[in-house]
């Protein structure tokens, strides 16, 4: 097992260089960029970017002293924003995110989870298609759909909660979290179902049973872990997917956390704040994936061998 | 009084392609300490017939339509799930066909080998580790408190067969129910794991239900022979009756199928035709159709099967009225 | 010996893989719904010129903004615009990004997949250590980037997403390609002395057809969506066109007052990615030769 975990990691290493090197030299090539010389700036910022990037340095050194300070968690200094360095903006960013996440996640695997075994455990009737259809609508109402009808049924028609905002009104964190979170509920539900139907068919389904097992400790004992392998290896991408859904659902709710101010960036054309913030986000997620790839390991006995 | 009385069994699958009769009409009995072996081939209801007793024959699409089945003074057929799940894996065990596939490969062998211990006699875990240990001995599994911590994937097939074997019998059941236990292995796997069974057998006073295709397995273990065909029964008697005195065309024509040494330059033979579908309703005996000797009476009524000398029965009509009787020992048998 | 003659016993007609999976598709409901639903949006997206009640730039600012009505049936935008109009108008790009740039992930994938698998050895492994690298790069990331630093040009968006997709196809295939190596079938064309390239045209395309079709049906709203999540945060589609993405960004600006601007594309947008989704599972389900009526 130790050496699946050294082959991903080993992967992983190149890949976040190829990332890192990769956005590094595209910002340079951005029209209007921090390394645009037609480009008139402000003062201050001039003053920092050439304090920060060297410019008079040949561009490979500036790489490399880049590099080096990515390692001290030094990203530079903010494109737009004369006095906030982009490690600041993604640090006060960061928690909401996170925290926005976290909701999200438990929603995910609480809700779908449960949806999925419902379905699995009397497939083709009702119990079964009733979930399966809710999940179906969190497939097809992306999040840039579901989030603004949520606002308009919850927020404007019927005033329940509020819409925007994170930890200034109470319940302003329930719209964003099932916003973001219900997409993936439906895909972790639509995975447990699948992976729970294909165990409960397989041989050792039967003799568990024909033991004399009684049925809940079939399901629970010996078809989870099985069924619930697809889920695991869901989770990898499924980060990705969340940190790319926090970009809208903070968008839609205006909550302040690390997605909205990416999207700003984006718009602002604050090429540092892309810059660090993107290789943030590519490091989160290649460490997801490579976790992800851990745990699915780890809880299958058969590829631990190879 | 027999240890288990199945009594005119008939469990149908409802399917999209109609309805199939897997088990039709079939009543045998296993008595104490005997083997019992039920010899078809695919499509007859073998398995079929030893499912629908264990309450193991998934509810759609399968149900089974009648019958009884009497074990130790319970009717298996119609006693309660609650009752039939006390029964299952405690005093009736039974033993699958792969034992890759039907071993859970997330759990190590130790857990398979002991829940249903556990669940059946209350004993606790530690006791019930030691009696796995002693289990995989019994079995012929060296270095058992090692390997009680392995998954399957990490034994060979002969060894997971094994291991199979010891869950069944942990419990010490009345009767084990054997589905194909050999079919999976090669050839000198197969009988280490027939002599096991057999071993084991009569030093447990168990009885033993032993279902396969494979005609050579049969002779060297049962004591009776069940011969299936599309769901009914064909043949039955003492093992050695009907092999060397068959009943039935059916039987023979197995018997002659069965490819010995002493054959040499003749060719192989087949049975014509091959095995129906089951959806049909026939109307007469279900072999007429490939049958050498069938006549028009084969093919309009349904044969019973009766009793045509001690203990040996058939549900050949022609057979049963005399017309072929010497037309049979002629084919020769194994 | 003459072999004996089978007589037929009257057992159901046999059934080719295809008019089996036809056939089973043809009972799934929803996902002929899917298919009869989808069929007629390219129809209406194919005749949009010719059918839309308007021309698309057509402004009334007199009107405004104005619920469904007898002229308007789904509405205008506050320039006047037909709604009705700009969906139609929408989906023609909406859908056109989706099949093509699945077309692009398609061709990419199948062909990197079949060549990696049927070579095997070093080649396979290198090119599939690729796909691992590429995998683990986080593609949304590099879209946006690609997007902000780029500027929205349609032609590198389709590219970007077809980059994206290619990878998981590639796998699929290649996982296909690698198991029907292995199957006796095609040791036993090899063995007749049939050419590779037949081998592979005659046999293991119309094998690993089944999940090319079912990948396909279910990437193409992936791509929908996709495109519809950048052109809502504004990094997609740009106007003058305009996509459902687009039109549903424009609808929740203004979704407190005019609330049908906002519903209306969502609705179709979601209705077509319903099709394609139970299509795709209901394609998935026809094509395996082993569920049974699950």
């Amino acid at each position: 097992m130790f050496k699946i975990i050294l082959n991903r990691i080993l992967i992983a290493i190149p890949v976040l260089l190829i990332v890192i090197t990769v956005t590094f030299f595209f910002i340079r090539m951005a029209p209007g960029g921090p390394f645009d010389t037609e480009k008139v700036l402000p003062p201050e910022i001039t003053k920092n970017l050439n304090k920060y990037y060297n410019l008079d340095k040949p561009v490979f050194l500036q790489y490399t002293d880049y590099l080096k300070n990515l390692t001290h968690g030094d990203f530079g200094p903010s494109f737009r924003h004369s006095n906030r360095t982009v490690s600041e903006m993604i640090f006060t960013g960061l928690p909401i995110t996170f925290e926005l996440g976290v909701y999200a996640i438990l929603i995910a695997i609480c809700i779908g989870i449960f949806a999925g075994l419902l379905a699995a455990l009397s497939p083709n009737s009702m119990q079964d298609y009733i979930p399966m259809s809710f999940a179906m609508t969190g497939i097809c109402m992306p999040s840039f759909l579901l989030g603004p009808v949520l606002v308009l049924i919850f927020g404007i028609w019927f005033d329940l909660l509020p819409v925007s905002g994170w930890n200034t009104l109470p319940g302003d964190k329930i719209l964003p979290s099932i916003t973001l979170g219900a997409t993936y509920a439906a895909y972790v539900a639509r995975l447990t179902r699948g992976g729970m139907l294909e165990v409960m068919y397989q041989d050792f389904i039967r003799t568990a049973r024909a033991k004399g097992l009684p049925e809940a400790m079939v399901v629970m004992r010996h078809a989870l872990r099985g069924g619930l392998l697809p889920v695991v290896s869901f989770l990898g991408p499924a980060i990705a997917g969340l940190l790319a859904g926090s970009f809208v659902v903070e968008t839609i709710f205006q909550v302040p956390g690390l997605g909205r101010f990416y999207i700003k960036a984006a718009f602002d054309r604050d090429y540092t704040m892309i810059l660090g913030t993107t290789i943030f986000y590519s490091a989160l997620i290649i460490f997801f994936n490579l976790f992800s790839d851990i745990l699915t390991s780890w809880l299958d006995p058969r590829l631990r061998e190879h | 009084m027999a240890l288990l009385e199945v009594k005119n069994l008939k469990t149908n699958f409802y399917t999209r392609y109609g309805v199939s009769r897997a088990v039709d009409d079939v009543s045998f009995a296993v008595e104490k300490g005997e083997t019992v072996g039920i010899v078809g081939e695919s499509g007859s209801g073998k398995s079929v017939s030893c499912y629908s007793l264990m309450g193991l024959v998934p509810s759609p699409p399968g149900k089974i339509e009648s019958g009884s089945a009497l074990f130790n003074g319970i009717d298996l057929l119609s006693c309660s799930k609650k009752e039939l799940r006390k029964i299952r894996g405690n005093t009736i065990s039974m033993v699958f066909q792969d034992p890759m596939s039907s071993l859970n490969p997330y759990l190590t062998i130790g857990v398979q080998l002991t829940e249903h211990l556990v669940l059946h006699k209350g004993i606790s875990k530690e006791e019930a580790r030691k009696k796995a240990i002693s289990a995989l001995l019994e079995v012929g599994i060296q270095d058992p408190e090692i390997r009680i911590n392995y998954h399957p994937h990490q034994l060979s097939g002969g060894m997971r067969q094994r291991v199979m074997i010891a869950m069944a019998l942990i419990t010490e059941p009345l009767l084990l129910i054997a589905d194909e236990p050999t079919t999976a292995l090669d050839v000198t796997i197969q009988a280490q794991i027939i002599d096991l069974i057999n071993d084991l057998k009569k030093r447990k006073e168990m009885s033993v239900i032993f279902i396969t295709h494979d005609l050579g397995v049969v002779a060297g273990i049962a004591d009776h022979v069940l011969v299936m065909y599309s769901g009914r029964i064909m043949e039955s008697g003492k093992t050695r009756d009907v092999y060397y005195d068959p009943l039935h065309p059916y039987t023979r024509a197995l018997l002659k199928s069965t490819p010995s040494v002493e054959m040499k330059d003749k060719e192989l033979y087949v049975i014509p035709g091959h095995p129906p579908e089951n959806y049909e309703e026939v109307k007469g005996c279900v072999f007429a159709s490939r049958c050498e000797f069938a006549s028009d009476k084969c093919r309009s009524t349904i044969p019973e099967l009766q009793e045509l000398s001690d203990g040996h029965y058939s549900s050949c009509l022609r057979v049963q009225d005399g017309s072929i009787a010497e037309k049979l020992s002629e084919g020769g048998s194994v | 010996m003459k072999l004996p003659s089978v007589k037929k016993i009257g057992i159901e007609k046999g059934t080719s893989l295809w008019s089996n999976s036809w056939y089973r598709l043809k009972k799934n409901r929803l996902a002929m719904v899917g298919l009869f639903i989808l069929c007629f949006m390219v129809l209406i997206a194919l005749l949009t010129p010719w059918i839309a009640p308007y021309s698309y730039e057509v402004q009334d600012l007199n009107l405004g903004a104005a619920p469904p009505s007898a002229e308007h049936w789904l509405g205008t935008d506050i320039f006047g615009r037909d709604l009705l109009t700009r969906i139609m108008y929408g989906s023609r790009i909406s859908l056109a990004v989706g099949f093509l740039a699945t077309a692009v992930s398609l061709i990419i994938g199948v062909a990197w997949g079949t060549i990696s698998g049927f070579s095997g050895g070093r080649v396979d492994m290198t090119m599939m250590r690729i796909v691992d690298i590429l995998y683990a790069l986080p593609f949304i990331i590099f879209v946006i980037l690609l997007m902000v630093v780029f500027g929205r040009n349609l032609f590198l968006l389709f590219m970007a997403i077809g980059a994206i997709e290619w990878l998981t196809m590639a796998r699929i295939i290649r996982g296909q390609v690698l198991s029907i190596r292995e199957k006796e079938y095609i040791d036993s064309a090899i063995m007749t002395g049939i050419s590779k390239w037949r081998i592979i045209t005659r046999h293991v395309i119309p094998n690993t057809i089944g999940p090319i079709i079912v990948y396909t049906t279910l990437t193409i709203p992936s791509v929908i969506l996709l495109e519809s999540f950048l052109s809502f945060l504004g990094l997609g589609i740009q106007p003058p066109m305009s996509s459902w993405g687009l039109l549903i960004s424009y609808g929740v600006e203004t979704m407190e007052e005019y609330p049908w601007l906002l519903i209306f594309p969502g609705v179709v947008l979601s209705v077509t990615l319903f099709s394609l989704n139970f299509l795709g599972d209901g394609l998935r389900d026809a094509l395996d030769p082993k569920s049974t009526t699950r």
